[in-house]
C-alpha cells in the first residue's frame, strides 16, 4: 500500500548551509531530491569516510557516505538493473511514499517482503556475494530479453550543476 | 479515527536508516496502545472469558409451580451476544424454602426457539428430587452447545418447569428465580 505523497516545505538557507558544511568535509557533495514531493531527502558525499555512516556503492565502484535529511530518507539500494551507459541504477525510498527500490525487471528475482509484491508481511534476507552475482546475471539477461530500458538521464541544470535522474529521484552534484 | 499503522517493506540489500527503524518502533508502540490495530479485528478469542449469569426476564418474585405437567410456568431469554460459542450453558432455578412433605418431583424442559418456532426438546430432566433439607439451587439442564442442536447467539432459550407426575408433595413450591449460567467474554 503506497503512502500519500506529502508536500513538505524546506528552508533554502538551511540547504545552502548544509551544502557548504559538507563541502568543507568532502571533495564531492550530492543532494538527493525526491522529485514527486520536491524535497531534498539526503546528502551523499565522496570519497567515503569511515565512521560517519554506512557506505553506499555507486557507479564506477565509488563508495559514498549517505546522510538522511529531515527524517525523509528511509532506504537506498544499489539496484541490479543497468542504464544505457551500463551503470547500475540507484533506488531510494522516501518518507513521502516515493519508492524506486526495485526495478520492474527485478520483480520475482530479488527477495522482498511478501513474495513478489512490495507489501507488509513476509520476510526478506541479505544476499550472499554469490547470490548477488547470480542475481545480476539473471536481471541483465531479463532486461535484454524484455528490452527494458532504465528510466535514467544525465544533464546539466540551469545552475550548471550535474544532475543524474534515476526514475523519480535526482542526484544533484553540489560540489 | 484511522489507525496509525504504517506498512513497512524491505528489499534485499537495501540500506536501512534509523528513520525506517522508527517506523517499526511506532508500529510496535501502536500495537501496544491499540492505536495501530485495524478496525474490527478483535474477535472473541482475544478476550478473556468469565462465567456470567442472566436472570430469565419473565421471573418476577415468587412463581408458583402448577400442579400438573401442563404447566405454563415458562421463561424465555435470548442467548447473550457475548456468549462464547461451544461452551456450556446451564439453566438453574432456586426454589423457595418449603415445608412440604413427600417427594417434590420436578420436570424441567429447555427448548430452542430458533426463529420463533419451538423446534426441539433439548433437555428433559426428570426427577429433580429435593426435600426441604436439601440445597435450594438445582440445575435443570446443561443444554447442548455442540452439534446440530447447539445454541448460537441470538437463539432463544425457552424453559418450562412443572411438577412431575411422581410428585407427592403436600404443597406447591415457589420459585424465587430462574437463570442461566454461561461463559461470556469480558
Amino acid at each position: 500500500m503506497a503512502r500519500e505523497i506529502k508536500k513538505i516545505k524546506q528552508d533554502p538557507n538551511d540547504l545552502t548551509a548544509m551544502a557548504e558544511y559538507y563541502g568543507n568535509q568532502f571533495s564531492e557533495v550530492y543532494f538527493v531530491r525526491d522529485i514527486l514531493a520536491d524535497v531534498i531527502i539526503a546528502v551523499e558525499c565522496a570519497p567515503f569516510q569511515p565512521g560517519l555512516s554506512a557506505p553506499v556503492e555507486r557507479a564506477n565502484g565509488q563508495r559514498r557516505n549517505i546522510f538522511g535529511y529531515q527524517e525523509l530518507l528511509l532506504t537506498t539500494r544499489f539496484r541490479t538493473d543497468t542504464n544505457d551507459e551500463g551503470q547500475r541504477m540507484v533506488g531510494y525510498e522516501s518518507a513521502s511514499g516515493n519508492d524506486t527500490r526495485l526495478a520492474k525487471v527485478e520483480i520475482g528475482e530479488v527477495p522482498i517482503t511478501n513474495g513478489n509484491v512490495i507489501a507488509a508481511g513476509g520476510s526478506v534476507r541479505t544476499l550472499s556475494p554469490f547470490e548477488r552475482s547470480q542475481l545480476q546475471s539473471t536481471v541483465r539477461l531479463k532486461q535484454a530479453q524484455m528490452k527494458a530500458r532504465a528510466d535514467y538521464e544525465r544533464y546539466t541544470d540551469s545552475a550548471g550543476r550535474l544532475v543524474e535522474r534515476f526514475e523519480t529521484f535526482e542526484i544533484v552534484r553540489m560540489k | 479515527m484511522a489507525d496509525t499503522y504504517v506498512p513497512v517493506t524491505f528489499v534485499a540489500d537495501e540500506l536501512l536508516t534509523s528513520t525506517k527503524m522508527n517506523l517499526l518502533g511506532a508500529n510496535q508502540a501502536g500495537f501496544h496502545s491499540g492505536e495501530a490495530m485495524g478496525d474490527g479485528i478483535i474477535v472473541t478469542r482475544h478476550l478473556s472469558n468469565a462465567t456470567k449469569v442472566m436472570v430469565l426476564p419473565s421471573v418476577t418474585g415468587s412463581v408458583t409451580a402448577p400442579e400438573s405437567a401442563d404447566s405454563t410456568n415458562d421463561f424465555k431469554c435470548p442467548i447473550p451476544s457475548d456468549y462464547v460459542d461451544g461452551t456450556a450453558i446451564t439453566v438453574k432455578y432456586m426454589r423457595n424454602a418449603s415445608n412440604a412433605t413427600g417427594v417434590v418431583n420436578q420436570r424441567g424442559s429447555v427448548f430452542n426457539l430458533r426463529n420463533g418456532v419451538s423446534s426441539s426438546v433439548l433437555a428433559d430432566s426428570v426427577g429433580l428430587d429435593f426435600t426441604a433439607s436439601g440445597a435450594f439451587v438445582r440445575d435443570i439442564a446443561t443444554i447442548y452447545t455442540t452439534g446440530t442442536d447447539e445454541f448460537d447467539i441470538g437463539d432463544v432459550i425457552f424453559v418450562r418447569i412443572a411438577r412431575d407426575t411422581a410428585d407427592t408433595s403436600s404443597a406447591s413450591v415457589d420459585y424465587d428465580a430462574v437463570w442461566i449460567e454461561y461463559t461470556g467474554s469480558v
